[in-house]
C-alpha cells in the first residue's frame, strides 16, 4: 500500500487522465484505480467525492445524471477542456518531481512517459 | 425478535443515520447511497451473503467523519457565512429534537416500566428535596441578623449539674458593660431581662411576652424599626418597643409612636418605636420590648457591678471575625479579674457561644426559647441521603433492565457505523430526559405536600425559590447528575457489546446474576429498607414505652390554671370553697411551680449526717393542702400535710425517697433540713415521681407547705362535661382576676414534653414507609423485567412439566437469597445505631429480636409479593407462544 500522502498527491492526475479517458461514475472510478494499481491505491469515497466536487467546482470536470438499470440515477463525470489543460499541468509536474528523484537515485527509477 | 436481515431496510436506516449523523448534503449523500449499492450488487454477484455485503460495503465506504471533513472543505466557498450560521444552528436542533424524538419514543414502547422509574424516583427526589428543607430551615436560625457570626452570647457554667446539664443561659447584669467597655473587639453589647406582662391600652388588655432590654439591644441585633429610631427607643426609662403586629392589634390604625400603655407593674410606658416582626427562625422570640433601664432590680446590680447574680441574658458583637477560642479566653480572664473578692474555687466560669450555634446546639437550663437538636438534624440528613441512593440504586437498576431490551436496536447502529461516545451519548441522554422529568413530578410533590409537612414539623417552610436562586439549580444539577450517573453504566454496557453476537439476541438477563452490579444495588435497597424498618419500630416501642410509663402521679382531667397578679393569690379560698360546690369539681389545690415545671433548685449545706463542705441540690417547691390528694401523690413514710397540725405552715416539711437516700437519711421523718434561709422538720416522705422528664431519673425534692404564695390552682375534673366545667371555672376565675384565664392539662402538658421525640418518631416511620415504596416500585419493575426475559426459559421448564407454584418457587428464590444478604448486612448497623440513639433515655425499652424479625418478614413478604405477581404472569404464558417467539 502506498503511503498516504502519495495517494493524496497522486489523486488529482489519475482522476483527470481516467475521465480523459472516458466519463466514469464515481464507484467506477474507484474501481478502475483499485484494478489499475493492482491493489496498492484504494481510495475511499469519503475521499473520492469531496475531491471531485472540488475539482468540479473548478470547472476541471463536469457532471451529468444517467439512469442506470440498478436503481437510482448515477451521476457521472467528464474532463472539460480547462480540465484537459490541467492535467497537462499536473503531468508536468510529477515528471519534473521524478527527474529529481532519478537524479538522487540514480539509473534504478524509471518513468515511462 | 426478528433476525432476518433486510438489505432495504438495513439501508434505509443507513442512509437515515447518516443524515442525523453528518452534515453532508442530500444530494452528496445521493451519491453515496449510490456507491454503496452499486458496491452491495457486486459482492452479491461475488456469492457474498447479504448481511456480510452489507457489512463489508458499509466498511469500505471509509470514515465518514473524516469525508464530513473534505466536503466541508468543499462547501465552504460554495455557502455564505450567514447561510452557514442558521444551517448550524438548524441542524443543532434538529439533532435535538431527534434524540428527543427517539428518547420519546422509546419511552412509550416501553411505558410501564419507564414510568415506574420515572414515579419511583420523583418520589426519593420528592422526600429528599422535603427533608432537604426542613434542615435548611433548621440550619438558617438567627441568619437573618447583619453579620449574624459576629454575635456571640455569654452563658454561665455552674460548679453543679442541675436538670441534666451544668450551664444556664443566663448571666450576670454588667457583664455587657464590661465587655463593651474593657474588650476593644466587642463593638457593642446587650443585656436582657425576660418581661411578660399585662399590657393596658383603654379598657383592653393584652397579655404578652417580651423582654427587658438596654439601648444597645438594636446595635446587636437586626430587628429593622418601622417607625422610631434605633439608637434612641430604648434610652429613656419606661419607654417601649412593639412589634408592627402587636401595634396593629392594639391601636388599630392609630398612629402608636408617642401613645401610652400602662404595663402590670404600675407605670406608664410611652411607645418609642415599632419594629418588624421578629423572623419565625430566631432562637428568641417577642412581641415588645421595655427599657431596662426601668427595672429596679437591674438598677441594683448595675449598682453593686458584680458578677454574682446571673439572671439576666448577656449578647454582644464583635468587630470582625475571630475564632471563639479567642474570644473565651478573653471573656475568661476579663471575667475572672472581675471577681477578686472572691475565692477561685466560688467564681463562675462564663463560657461563649455563638449565635448561630444556639438553635441546635445549645441546651442550657433556662434557655429563652425551644431549642431544636442538630442530633435530629443528623439523623435526618441520614435518612435524607439513605432515601436517595435508595431511589438512584433503584432507578439505575431498572434503567440497565430495561436498556437490556434494547441491545438489538443498538447493534443495528453500530453496524451502520455509530461511534461509541455516540451510543454513549444516546442512553445518557435518554437517562437524562427522565431523570428531569422525575424532578419535575418530586417538585409537584413537594409543592402539594408542602403544607402539610410545614404543619407536621411546626415550621413554616417554603421552596424559597424566590430567595435563593441556588436552590434551582442545585436541584437541576442534581437531576443532571442522577440521570447521568444512571444511564451510564448501561451505556457502557451497551456501547461495548458485540453487534453481532447482539443483533443474533444472545444478550439479555438470564435471572439476576448476569450483572453484579445490579446485585448489588438490589441488596443495598433491601439493606436499607430493613434499616429504616427495624429503626422505625424502635423508635415506636420506645415512645409507647415513655409515654405508659408510670410517672408517679395521676395525669388526667387536672386542670392547671396559672396565677397572675395577687387577686388570685388572696382570694384562693374563698375561689376554692367556691368551685367545690360544682358537681364536675373533684378537687382543688394550690402550689408553688407547676408539677411539670418546678425549677427552682437549692443548695443545701448542712444536715445530719453530712461532711464539710458536702452540698447537695435539691428542687425545692411549696403546695397547699390536698394538692397530694389531688394528683395521687402517696407518702410512704409519716404524714402528709394537714390542717390539724397549725406549724405545718412554718415548719413542716415533705422530701422524697431520692432525696433521703440523696443525703443519705434511712429514718428522715423527724429530721431537720435547713433549705433556702428557711429550716424545717420532715413530717413525711413523699413516694418517688417524675416532676421533670421521663428522661431523666427523679432527683431529690424538697416539699413545703405555703398557702399564701401561689403561682399555680389545680383543679380536677369529672371525666365527663368537661368543656362545661371549664367554662364554669372561666366564670368564676374571671370574677376575680382582670388577668385573661388561661389553663391547661397535665395530660397535654407531658405529652407535649415529648412532642419532639414523638415528632422524630412519626417523621422516620413517613419516611420509613415511602422509601419502602420506592423499594418496591424498584423490585416490581425488575421482576417484571426478569421474567419477560425468561419467558422463553419459563416456557421450556412448564413445557418440561414444571407447574405455575414450582415456577413462581424458582424466581422467588432467586430474591430470598438476597433479602437473607441485605439483612445481614443491615441488622449489625441499625442495632449498633438504634442502642447509640437509645443511650439518651434514661429508660428506655431493650432492643430484642422481634423487631428484626418483624422486619425480615415484612420486607420478605413485601418482595415475594412482587416478584410472585410478575412470576406467575409470566409462567401463565402459553409455552407454545413462548417458544414461538424467537
Amino acid at each position: 500500500m502506498l503511503p498516504k500522502p502519495l495517494v493524496t498527491a497522486s489523486l488529482r492526475p489519475i482522476i483527470l487522465t481516467l475521465l480523459d479517458d472516458q466519463p466514469m461514475y464515481g464507484y467506477e472510478i474507484i474501481q478502475r484505480v483499485h484494478s489499475l494499481s493492482e491493489g496498492q491505491i484504494q481510495w475511499t469515497p469519503g475521499k473520492l467525492y469531496p475531491l471531485l466536487h472540488s475539482i468540479e467546482n473548478k470547472g476541471l470536470i463536469d457532471a451529468f445524471w444517467k439512469p442506470s438499470e440498478e436503481g437510482p440515477d448515477r451521476k457521472y463525470y467528464r474532463l472539460t477542456a480547462s480540465g484537459l489543460a490541467a492535467l497537462a499541468g499536473e503531468k508536468q509536474s510529477w515528471l519534473d518531481l521524478n527527474a529529481i528523484l532519478v537524479r538522487l537515485w540514480g539509473p534504478e527509477l524509471q518513468l515511462q512517459p | 425478535m426478528e433476525s432476518r436481515f433486510d438489505l432495504a431496510t438495513a439501508v434505509a436506516t443507513w442512509r437515515q443515520f447518516q443524515v442525523r449523523r453528518h452534515r453532508i448534503l442530500e444530494k452528496d449523500l445521493d451519491e453515496l447511497e449510490v456507491h454503496l449499492r452499486a458496491h452491495l450488487a457486486e459482492l452479491l454477484r461475488q456469492g457474498w451473503s447479504e448481511d456480510a455485503a452489507f457489512r463489508e460495503a458499509v466498511r469500505a465506504l471509509g470514515d465518514l467523519e473524516e469525508a464530513e471533513g473534505e466536503y466541508r472543505k468543499v462547501y465552504w466557498g460554495k455557502l455564505r457565512r450567514q447561510r452557514r450560521l442558521m444551517h448550524e444552528v438548524n441542524w443543532g436542533i434538529s439533532m435535538l429534537r431527534n434524540y428527543v424524538l427517539i428518547a420519546l419514543r422509546v419511552l412509550k414502547k416501553q411505558k410501564l416500566y419507564a414510568g415506574l422509574n420515572v414515579v419511583g424516583l420523583g418520589f426519593g427526589l420528592a422526600a429528599f428535596i422535603l427533608l432537604g428543607l426542613f434542615i435548611r430551615y433548621e440550619l438558617s436560625f438567627d441568619t437573618f441578623h447583619q453579620d449574624a457570626d459576629r454575635i456571640y452570647r455569654v452563658i454561665l457554667k455552674q460548679n453543679h449539674v442541675y436538670q441534666g446539664t451544668d450551664l444556664m443561659a443566663s448571666s450576670p447584669a454588667p457583664l455587657a458593660r464590661m465587655l463593651d467597655e474593657e474588650l476593644p473587639e466587642v463593638t457593642s453589647a446587650t443585656t436582657l431581662m425576660r418581661h411578660t406582662a399585662l399590657l393596658s391600652y383603654g379598657d383592653e388588655h393584652y397579655y404578652e411576652e417580651g423582654f427587658k432590654a438596654d439601648k444597645k439591644f438594636l446595635s446587636v441585633f437586626s430587628f429593622p424599626m418601622l417607625q422610631g429610631s434605633a439608637e434612641t427607643a430604648l434610652v429613656a426609662p419606661l419607654s417601649i418597643i412593639l412589634t408592627a403586629s402587636l401595634a396593629e392589634t392594639i391601636f388599630g390604625d392609630i398612629d402608636p409612636v408617642g401613645e401610652s400603655l400602662l404595663l402590670d407593674d404600675g407605670a406608664y410606658y410611652t411607645v418609642t418605636g415599632i419594629i418588624e416582626d421578629v423572623p419565625e427562625q430566631s432562637h428568641f422570640t417577642f412581641r415588645f420590648v421595655t427599657s431596662i433601664v426601668s427595672d429596679g432590680y437591674y438598677a441594683a446590680m448595675m449598682a453593686a457591678y458584680t458578677l454574682r447574680e446571673s439572671n439576666f441574658f448577656t449578647y454582644f458583637r464583635v468587630a470582625s471575625d475571630m475564632p471563639v477560642e479567642d474570644l473565651q479566653e478573653k471573656v475568661e480572664t476579663l471575667t475572672q479579674a472581675n471577681q477578686s473578692d472572691r475565692e477561685p474555687a466560688e467564681s463562675e466560669h462564663f463560657i461563649v457561644q455563638t449565635l448561630l450555634g444556639i438553635h441546635l446546639e445549645s441546651h442550657a437550663n433556662f434557655e429563652l426559647g425551644t431549642n431544636g437538636d442538630i442530633r435530629l438534624i443528623y439523623l435526618l440528613a441520614a435518612i435524607a441521603f439513605a432515601i436517595l441512593l435508595l431511589s438512584c440504586a433503584n432507578y439505575m437498576n431498572l434503567a440497565i433492565a430495561r436498556s437490556g431490551m434494547r441491545a438489538h436496536e443498538v447493534g443495528m447502529r453500530k453496524v451502520v457505523g455509530a461511534s461509541r461516545a455516540q451510543i454513549i451519548l444516546q442512553f445518557i441522554g435518554e437517562s437524562t430526559l427522565l431523570s428531569m422529568i422525575a424532578l419535575g413530578i418530586a417538585l409537584v410533590i413537594v409543592w402539594s405536600l408542602l403544607p402539610a409537612f410545614s404543619r407536621f414539623v411546626e415550621r413554616e417552610i417554603t421552596l424559597g425559590f424566590e430567595i435563593n436562586l441556588l436552590l434551582p439549580v442545585a436541584l437541576v444539577l442534581l437531576s443532571l447528575g442522577v440521570g447521568v450517573i444512571s444511564g451510564s453504566y448501561p451505556a457502557l454496557i451497551m456501547s461495548s457489546l458485540r453487534p453481532t453476537r447482539v443483533l443474533k439476541g444472545e444478550t439479555g438477563g438470564r435471572g439476576i446474576r448476569r450483572f453484579r452490579l445490579r446485585t448489588f444495588l438490589i441488596v443495598g435497597q433491601f439493606a436499607i429498607s430493613i434499616i429504616l424498618v427495624v429503626g422505625s419500630l424502635i423508635v415506636y416501642q420506645q415512645m409507647h414505652f415513655i409515654q405508659n410509663m408510670d410517672a408517679g402521679y395521676d395525669r388526667d382531667n387536672l386542670l392547671v390554671i396559672p396565677v397572675r397578679g395577687g387577686e388570685l393569690s388572696t382570694g384562693f379560698n374563698t375561689l376554692k370553697s367556691d368551685l367545690l360546690q360544682h358537681s364536675s369539681i373533684v378537687g382543688v389545690a394550690s402550689s408553688r411551680h407547676h408539677l411539670l415545671d418546678i425549677t427552682s433548685g437549692r443548695l443545701v449545706r448542712d444536715w445530719e449526717g453530712s461532711e464539710e463542705g458536702d452540698e447537695l441540690l435539691v428542687h425545692y417547691t411549696s403546695v397547699g393542702h390536698d394538692f397530694l390528694d389531688l394528683y395521687g401523690i402517696l407518702v410512704s413514710e409519716g404524714r402528709p400535710f394537714s390542717t390539724d397540725f397549725l406549724l405545718d405552715e412554718t415548719e413542716a416539711m415533705l422530701i422524697n425517697e431520692s432525696g433521703a437516700s440523696a443525703l443519705g437519711w434511712s429514718e428522715p421523718v423527724g429530721k431537720e433540713l435547713a433549705i433556702s434561709r428557711k429550716t424545717g422538720t420532715i413530717v413525711g416522705v413523699v413516694s418517688d415521681f417524675h416532676f421533670r422528664t421521663l428522661h431523666q431519673k427523679v432527683e431529690p425534692l424538697v416539699i413545703d407547705l405555703d398557702i399564701d404564695r401561689i403561682g399555680f390552682i389545680s383543679v380536677k375534673l369529672r371525666s365527663e362535661n368537661v368543656r362545661e366545667s371549664i367554662a364554669h371555672i372561666r366564670r368564676r376565675v374571671e370574677a376575680v382576676s382582670p388577668y385573661p384565664f388561661e389553663y391547661n392539662f397535665v395530660d397535654e402538658v407531658f405529652d407535649r414534653q415529648y412532642k419532639a421525640e414523638l415528632k422524630q418518631g412519626r417523621l422516620f416511620t413517613v419516611f420509613t414507609v415511602l422509601a419502602l415504596v420506592i423499594a418496591t416500585l424498584g423490585l416490581f419493575g425488575l421482576a417484571a423485567f426478569s421474567a419477560e426475559q425468561r419467558v422463553k426459559e419459563l416456557g421450556v421448564r412448564k413445557v418440561l412439566g414444571a407447574t405455575e407454584t414450582s415456577l413462581v418457587l424458582l424466581l422467588s428464590k432467586e430474591y430470598l437469597t438476597l433479602i437473607v444478604a441485605a439483612f445481614a448486612l443491615a441488622a449489625p448497623v441499625v442495632y449498633f445505631a438504634m442502642n447509640r440513639w437509645l443511650e439518651s433515655f434514661v429508660n428506655r425499652v431493650e432492643i430484642g429480636p422481634i423487631v428484626f424479625m418483624s422486619a425480615l418478614g415484612l420486607v420478605i413478604v413485601i418482595a415475594w409479593l412482587s416478584v410472585s405477581y410478575q412470576a406467575l404472569r409470566a409462567a401463565r404464558v402459553n409455552p407454545v407462544l413462548a417458544l414461538n417467539c424467537e
